[in-house]
């Protein structure tokens, strides 16, 4: 716990942020920069320490972010509590197809979990009576001004966000992480010494759901409105992927460097350049080379010059 | 009625052919190195824009621009693996290309924009009528040039040292390497032959239809679709399988909607991988 | 030798494809070092595929202990006390020397290990085999023989009551070929009875006290390994007829 310490200042001025006269556009910016962390984080769970990579993680955000549109819009559920309700939908989601799909491996899961992202997607579009198909769905207002309502929003992210990295740290601990990471090392000697994999696997799915889950129904208050293309955007899926690379997968803090140095990088190009595709076309080109020279990602390189970083 | 059904039967028919020429040079990336290239359909739009770029800006003749197209992409294919691909292990390779298409996805539309492109030749845009049914002169063509492909490749495999080679790396690489047959110089070529077989799918396709950048994300679903619900490795079953979901795409549009045609394929894929991996004609998954 | 049969190979036959790796193979063990020997291909690694749960076999049965264990999943077969080293070794290899042992220590039991309780176990194993120093080392840093001597700590850290080991001396040099019999030695001394699989006869012969022999998947000689290097089906098998006196 003594290597944590350092960083609650910095945290600290994190939930000060808000109270300062900052335009909004900050607040906005580290809001949705805190909602791809987590989104990162999530995926990082069951790729960086489970090795499982997935592409189609944007169906457990979805999932999250209809369940609180629809609570919310039909039932008039409160809100907060329906991103909860996000989240353990996503849970329950992972679930039921978890079983087969993690019997895949390697490749096979990757285009397995990549199919599911769009069919989700497609699912959600044509499912118009309960999901209004491309209509998508808008959720009321609250009562609240602009600046309050987003400032609530940037405490909410900022809060799970803490939680998932605290939830990452101790599980980096735990003999569950120790399994876990034993599976993505050599799955078949981790289970010639009894670890039972299907169900350690099933654990980490459905965590990693969880955490996209909560992230989803979180946004979609947030944004007011939902629709199939954004609910399940490939982007969703591709930043989590390529901001865990970067950063360094299987470690508490990578998927948070990697996504504050990238989501910096694509707000920076979507307000210079007008061609739309440069930041996907950066984070590629970035994936590439870390891929190729750097496939431990930053923190995974620090650790090796013996920096001390969770 | 009736006509309606052979209708949509024939449409399906004839793209499933197409299909299968792109789909081809999947499996046999997929047979050969245990590799799946998510670049495949990238590699097919690119030779789509290449060839479409220099008959509507040079009025190069697309024939020639097809052959400057393959020679090209053989050329990328062959570098790529030999200086990236072979690097990383066969998941991470997945990752690589996976990103890899993104970039190339993105600098098209970078270089080409999104806008809507079609190489439009206007020789082969009658039609033929038989019983009611329209077969457009395009896509007979591409079909036939596609099965045609497929059954070259078919004789090389069967037939050429080369072929022999390369089943025999599929199914066992250090009886392969026993019997002196350079893996690593096999892998090379047969990566830059699948990119070339997508190459070729991909002029095709930009006859029939009209093809932007992110198009490519909309074909790569239904290949694996096809590599894995044919079977890995297996012509037969590549061939097999693209008729069967181009004829099912179509007619789900017909009868359907267009909407819910796209998932058919996700569905297959993910179905076959839960319950019977190695589809109709595969080997055993290893 | 104690007279209660440890484990009971019952007319385990395994096919891939036409072909049968396993063909009709009965034995019963009750202890002590056990060899098995046979040219490649003979179907060692399938039995021992089969017999900690990672193949199911197409005939026959596995017992051990009494129980049946022929359908059950390789973790719980670890769990009832039966454990392996592979060919070739495989370590976690981003975990530390000790990490490996210790997830071993944490999950070969019947129940859950504690963190502490599992890291001294650890230590103690890694002391045992000798690689203590190299604790704190990423696995995959490890050179061969310390991967084998890992392989065996970490077989050992599930408690089990039988060690299946798979070709362990393949790739030594002479010296490490003696250390590692004399550490199966002291392995056995622990209690702990040993299957030791062999494609170096030499070794297993110094060491085994009764040899059975494995050609294409069937059994063909069974008893001491004087009686069996000497049986003319077992110069046979590995020599081929021509030479046969």
């Amino acid at each position: 716990m003594r290597r944590l310490i350092p960083l609650l200042i910095p945290i600290l001025l994190l939930f000060l942020i808000p109270l300062l006269p900052v335009e909004l556009f900050y607040i906005d910016f580290l809001l949705l920069l805190y909602m791809y962390a987590i989104n990162a984080m999530g995926w990082n769970i069951l790729a960086g320490y489970t090795g499982y990579v997935s592409f189609g993680h944007a169906a457990f955000f979805g999932v999250g972010a209809y369940t609180t549109a629809i609570l919310m819009d039909k039932f008039g559920v409160s809100p907060f509590i329906t991103s909860i309700l996000g989240g353990l939908a996503a849970s329950i989601f992972a679930s039921l197809i978890g079983y087969p799909t993690l019997r895949l491996k390697g490749a096979y899961f990757a285009i397995t979990t990549l199919s599911f992202g769009f069919v989700m997607e497609i699912l959600f579009l044509n499912l118009e009576s309960i999901t209004g198909g491309a209509h998508g769905i808008s959720l009321p207002l609250p009562p609240w001004d602009i600046r309050t309502f987003k400032i609530i929003f940037y405490y909410a992210f900022l809060i799970s966000l803490l939680l998932v990295t605290y939830t990452t740290y101790k599980l980096e601990r735990s003999r569950l992480g120790l399994a876990l990471k034993c599976i993505r090392d050599n799955e078949l000697a981790a289970e010639s010494i009894g670890i039972p994999t299907t169900t350690m696997k099933m654990i980490a799915f459905m965590l990693s759901a969880l955490f996209l889950g909560i992230s989803g129904g979180l946004y979609s208050y947030y944004a007011t409105y939902i629709d199939p293309p954004t609910a399940f955007s490939p982007n969703i899926s591709m930043y989590a992927i390529v901001m865990t690379i970067l950063g360094g997968g299987g470690t508490v803090l990578g998927p948070i460097i990697g996504a504050i140095i990238l989501f910096t990088i694509s707000q920076f190009t979507r307000y210079t350049f007008t061609v739309p595709g440069i930041d996907l076309m950066i984070f590629s080109g970035v994936a590439i080379l870390v891929i190729l020279f750097m496939p431990e990602g930053i923190v995974g390189r620090l650790r090796e010059r013996e920096v001390e970083i969770p | 009625m009736f006509t309606i059904f052979l209708q949509s039967l024939a449409t399906g028919i004839l793209i499933g052919g197409v299909y299968a020429l792109m789909a081809s040079g999947l499996s046999l990336i997929f047979g050969v190195m245990d590799i799946a290239n998510a670049a495949h359909a990238s590699f097919a739009v690119l030779s789509a824009y290449i060839v479409y770029w220099f008959y509507v800006k040079y009025g190069v003749n697309p024939i020639l621009g097809s052959i400057f197209s393959i020679v090209l992409l053989f050329i990328i294919g062959v570098a790529l693996y030999r200086f990236v691909v072979s690097r990383v292990s066969e998941l991470m390779a997945f990752t690589l290309l996976f990103m890899i298409s993104m970039f190339m996805e993105n600098t098209m539309v970078f270089t080409w924009t999104n806008l809507y492109r079609r190489i439009v030749i206007k020789a082969l845009s009658r039609s033929f009528e038989i019983c009611g049914v329209y077969l457009p002169l395009d896509r007979l063509v591409a079909f036939a040039i596609a099965i045609g492909a497929v059954g070259l490749l078919a004789y090389i495999l069967k037939y050429t040292y080369f072929g022999k080679a390369v089943r025999a790396t599929m199914q066992n690489i250090e009886a392969a390497s026993l019997m002196g047959i350079d893996v690593k110089r096999i892998y090379i070529i047969t990566f830059g032959l699948g990119i070339v077989l997508a190459g070729i799918a991909g002029v095709m396709l930009g006859i029939i239809y009209p093809f932007y950048p992110a198009v490519a994300a909309s074909w790569i679903g239904l290949l694996f679709a096809i590599v894995v619900f044919g079977g890995l490795g297996s012509l037969t079953g590549t061939l097999l399988a693209s008729l069967i979901l181009g004829v099912a795409n179509s007619l789900v549009s017909t009868y359907y909607s267009s909407s819910w045609a796209p998932m058919i394929a996700f569905l297959v894929l993910i179905i076959t991988l839960w319950i019977r991996p190695s589809g109709l004609f595969g080997r055993i998954l290893r | 030798m104690s007279g209660e049969a440890i484990l009971e190979v019952e007319g385990v036959s395994k096919y891939f494809g036409g072909l049968a790796a396993l063909d009709d193979v009965s034995f019963k063990y009750r202890g002590g070092i056990m060899g098995i020997i046979g040219p490649n291909g003979a179907g060692k690694t399938t039995l021992f595929n089969v017999i900690t749960g990672v193949y199911k076999p197409n005939r026959g049965r596995i017992i051990f202990m009494g129980r049946d264990i022929t359908n059950l999943p390789p973790h719980r077969i670890v769990k009832m006390g039966i454990a392996r080293t592979f060919q070739i070794p495989r370590p976690f290899s981003r975990e530390t020397v000790l990490e490996n042992v210790m997830a071993s220590a944490i999950y070969g039991g019947e129940g859950l290990l504690g963190v502490e309780e599992a890291e001294r176990e650890a230590e103690r194993l890694l002391k045992l085999v000798g690689l203590s120093e190299k604790a704190s080392v990423r696995a995959e840093s490890l050179n061969i023989f310390e991967r084998k001597l890992l392989g065996l700590a970490r077989a050992l850290a599930t408690r089990p009551r039988l060690l299946l080991i798979d070709e362990i001396v393949a790739g030594l040099t002479p010296g490490e070929v003696d250390r590692m019999i004399e550490l199966i030695k002291a392995i056995r001394g622990e209690g702990v009875e040993v299957i030791w699989m062999e494609h170096v006869v030499r070794a297993i012969v110094r060491a085994a006290e009764r040899v059975i022999v494995l050609h294409h998947g069937r059994l063909i000689a069974d008893g001491r390994p004087e009686e069996v290097a000497s049986n003319p089906k077992v110069i046979e098998a590995y020599l081929g007829e021509g030479y046969v006196a």
